[in-house]
């Protein structure tokens, strides 16, 4: 049942003692937390009248549960209009193959899917999909689960689909999607102290249209981690510190890139255990308030590649650079207010097209350059069906610089996860 | 005593002319009988080494037969000692007594004595240390350093060391005459998705004097077992070895003084090893003794690309673009390699130098950036090709004449022993 269907449900009903909101909290039970998170996401989207029976409500849920809605209601305030409206679907059960679905899927929402290596080449049999006005991201957890992929926002505004080696556990809320994939287990003796396994997931966070995610921190935070044994396991850190850097130059400060991946860490005591019964976490998206976008579409030149506002001066003064399968081009910002260290710590989006060649992902590096940011933009397209020896001919660089961006704690909750 | 105090310090001055006489007596001891004698005399001979070539050579110049033959070996093994001592570089040492000094008052004293650049990263101002160190090779020195200290260690970048605060690690590690090698770190992965599999690599550097810049590096290793009897090398070809290249410690990267060196032996540890029983091989530093331009594209800049060849070696530029005082070039480099020669060290291949050369033979070394690379081949060999982007500093009204490879012809290589035992993996 979708969230709105059960709100209409529950406000048709006869009251109940403790109202709407008694009965949304009774079905928040950690033995089914998918049901759990879309009746927390029902108490949140209640009206701002309704906060103190919200509040109330809160208070008889298990301790978990009771943070998680707290946490949305504080940043349903704080973000006003960024808290994100909802993208939701509907396919009725007509049949199609997986590209078909992921066709239709990007037709309603304009979130484009892309299907990776592997979909694209075995189509697979035709299957149908009942979802009624289902949120984007349950529709993409249900194909994810089918295929066996899991999916991907890498430097574009487009979601790519890999295959995954191990069946992918997925986690939806809203406007979020979490996909956990490739468990694998590691140590690193540095010769500092005791050096235990440690378990470290991919986590792959997905935002819908609805919110302007521009970037994810790149750790999750482990609330609660049980095996299938009853173990419990503590979060991992990343810090056993090399006596070798690679580098003469001091590594760039965090946040220069849109990162698209969060790691899942867990501290493993003795063997390594078969499966997780239940892992909550704290991923945290980076939202952007406010955004400037600049478009440079004439080339050939220093003085006709600009645009500029009150903020930024943006040039793309190099056009040619790269493999004609990875082009590379240079844009140069130049900051008004700010110090180009503090542009360098934003993460700043490039959208770049190439004439026939399709969509495609980006990277860049970065280096500040008289009083200037200079990124060195690398881009490859989705699809290398197009010949890889043709140069290519660069139509337009899209550049979007957050301006205010704000921290947006996610809370997730996966049961049943297979380590082995 | 002063008599024979003079005399010795007169004999360490003493020039190629002074020693003529002294050169003329052994040189005549090399032409007796008694192989002791000739023996013993060529060796003091070559102890006193380059001062006495001009006579030497002389000598030779003059001499006829077996007599001739063995001072024509003489020049040649002195000769090629003083160009192996100019590559491989001096020892760089530290003498140095500091009680409870500030740490950056004893860096700096570390970094005038050996040259070496090192540097306190996020040590507090007030940081105190001791170091008592007499004629100790630079990198003993630092590692004393923070040993003592306990809240210190060192970092390598690929021209500096880092010291900043943190608690010391006890790294395995040899210390051999100007180089040291070390292990930084050992990584295990292990992942069960689509079967089980174990990934197990250890990551080891050398470090070598400033100045002195080898041309290829090897990390070879003899015997490497766990403590439950794992042989981990062992494997159909007998062995499995990384040849170590870090991209930021490329020969064309001036003032390194550092190589990382992987390696990932064909078996990994067995699941409940808790240590490696023995870690034992050695490292192959070379040296390039001598460099010959073998390639040299002319006017490259008049021109869209060229490609010029030697040998097995071809240069090719892409691409160029000059802006200021900014030279791009996109280039290729290619070898071709027999079968028999893939495994082995690389050697002369991709270990020269890509320069810049203006109009009064002034050369200029470049920035590189690795683009890639590929191979290509069979039964009869293999042609490899790596691609990279060079970026060079010209002044804007220098003209270019010529972009050459220069590769080595003659090829010294030192070796570094170690034998590391009991390395915890837990």
């Amino acid at each position: 049942m979708t969230r709105l269907a059960l709100l209409a449900a529950l406000l048709a009903q006869e009251p109940a003692p403790g109202g709407v909101e008694g009965d949304l909290a009774g079905k928040v039970d950690e033995k089914n937390p998918a049901a759990a998170f879309e009746a927390l996401a029902a108490l949140v989207a209640l009206p701002p009248e309704r906060r103190a029976e919200v509040a109330a409500a809160a208070e008889k849920l298990p301790p978990f549960y009771k943070d998680v809605l707290r946490s949305e209601l504080k940043l349903r305030d704080a973000l006003g209009e960024h808290f994100g409206k909802e993208v939701r679907v509907t396919l009725k059960g007509e049949s199609r193959t997986a590209v078909g679905h992921l066709g239709e899927i990007t037709k309603q929402t304009g979130l484009r899917i892309e299907p990776g290596y592997g979909l694209r080449e075995r189509a697979g049999d035709p299957f149908a999909l009942d979802l009624q006005n289902a949120t984007f991201m349950a529709a993409l957890a249900d194909l994810c689960a089918r295929t066996k992929q899991y999916p991907m926002m890498y430097n574009s505004p487009h979601v790519t689909l890999n295959p995954s080696a191990m069946e992918v556990r997925s986690f939806c809320y809203r406007n979020f999607g979490l996909f956990l994939t490739n468990v694998s287990f590691y140590k690193k003796v540095n010769f500092g102290g005791p050096a235990p396994w440690t378990c470290q997931f991919w986590c792959m966070p997905i935002a819908d249209p609805g919110v302007k995610v521009v970037s994810w921190k790149s750790q999750t935070r482990v609330l609660e981690a049980v095996t299938d044994k009853g173990v419990r396991l503590e979060g991992g850190r990343h810090d056993a510190p090399s006596a070798i850097q690679h580098a003469d130059d001091d590594p760039l400060p965090p946040g220069a890139a849109r990162n698209a991946s969060c790691t899942v860490l867990l501290q493993i005591p003795g063997t390594i255990p078969e499966k997780l019964a239940r892992l909550r976490l704290v991923a945290t998206a980076v939202v952007a308030r406010a955004t400037r976008d600049y478009a440079v579409t004439r080339f050939g030149g220093p003085e006709k590649a600009k645009a500029e506002d009150d903020l930024f001066e943006v040039a793309v003064p190099e056009t040619e650079g790269g493999q004609p399968y990875q082009p590379e081009i240079t844009v140069l910002v130049r900051p008004k207010k700010l110090m180009p260290a503090e542009l360098v710590a934003l993460p700043v989006g490039f959208e770049v097209k190439y004439k026939d060649a399709g969509d495609g992902q980006t990277w860049f590096q970065t280096k500040t350059v008289d009083g200037a940011v200079e990124y060195r933009v690398r881009w490859w397209p989705f699809n290398y069906g197009n010949p890889r020896d043709n140069k290519r001919v660069l139509e337009s660089v899209k550049i979007s610089i957050p301006t205010d961006v704000v921290d947006r704690p996610l809370y997730a909750e996966f049961t049943d996860i297979p380590l082995k | 005593m002063r008599a024979p105090l003079l005399l010795l310090f007169l004999g360490a001055a003493a020039g190629p002319q002074d020693l003529e006489p002294q050169v003329l007596e052994l040189v005549t001891k090399m032409g007796e009988d008694d192989i002791d004698v000739a023996d013993q005399a060529a060796a003091e001979l070559q102890k006193i080494g380059p001062p006495a070539l001009p006579a030497l050579r002389e000598c030779a110049r003059k001499r006829h037969g077996d007599l001739k033959l063995r001072l024509d070996e003489l020049v040649r093994k002195i000769e090629r000692g003083e160009k192996v001592r100019k590559a491989v570089g001096r020892v760089p040492r530290v003498t140095a007594r500091f009680q409870d000094r500030p740490v950056s008052e004893i860096l700096e004293e570390i970094s005038k004595q050996s040259g070496v650049r090192v540097e306190g990263r996020d040590v507090p101002a007030e940081a105190r240390a001791s170091l008592a160190a007499e004629d100790a090779p630079v990198w003993k020195a630092i590692d004393e350093l923070c040993r003592g200290h306990g809240g210190l260690m060192y970092t390598f970048t690929p021209k500096r060391v880092l010291v900043k605060p943190a608690p010391y690690r006890d790294l395995p590690r040899v210390f051999d005459r100007g180089f040291m090698f070390f292990l930084d770190t050992i990584n295990w992965t292990r992942s069960f998705n689509g079967g089980a599999h174990s990934y197990f690599h250890a990551q080891a550097a050398v470090a070598w004097p400033p100045g002195v810049r080898p041309i290829s590096g090897a990390l070879l290793l003899d015997e490497l077992t766990d403590d439950k009897n794992t042989d981990l090398l062992q494997a159909a070809n007998g062995g499995n070895v990384w040849y170590g290249r870090s991209a930021n410690a490329n020969p064309q990267d001036e003032g390194t003084i550092l190589l990382p060196l992987n390696h990932q032996p064909p078996t990994p540890p067995a699941e409940d090893a808790t240590a490696l029983s023995r870690f034992k091989g050695k490292v192959a530093l070379k040296f390039a003794l001598e460099m010959k331009r073998t390639i040299s594209i002319q006017d490259p800049l008049g021109q869209r690309a060229a490609s010029e060849k030697y040998g097995k070696t071809t240069l090719q530029m892409r691409a160029w673009k000059r802006k200021g005082k900014e030279v791009r070039l996109d280039l290729s480099l290619t070898s071709f390699r027999r079968p028999n020669e893939m495994n082995q060290p690389w050697d002369g291949n991709f270990a020269g130098r890509i320069v810049l050369v203006d109009p009064a033979g002034k050369t200029y070394t470049g920035r590189p950036e690795q683009q890639g690379s590929s191979s290509s081949g069979g039964t009869e060999g293999y042609t490899i090709t790596q691609n990279f982007a060079m970026t060079f500093a010209v002044p804007e009204s220098t003209a270019v004449a010529s972009l050459d490879w220069i590769e080595p012809t003659e090829v010294e290589e030192v070796v570094i022993p170690f034998d590391f035992k009991g390395v915890p993996l837990q």
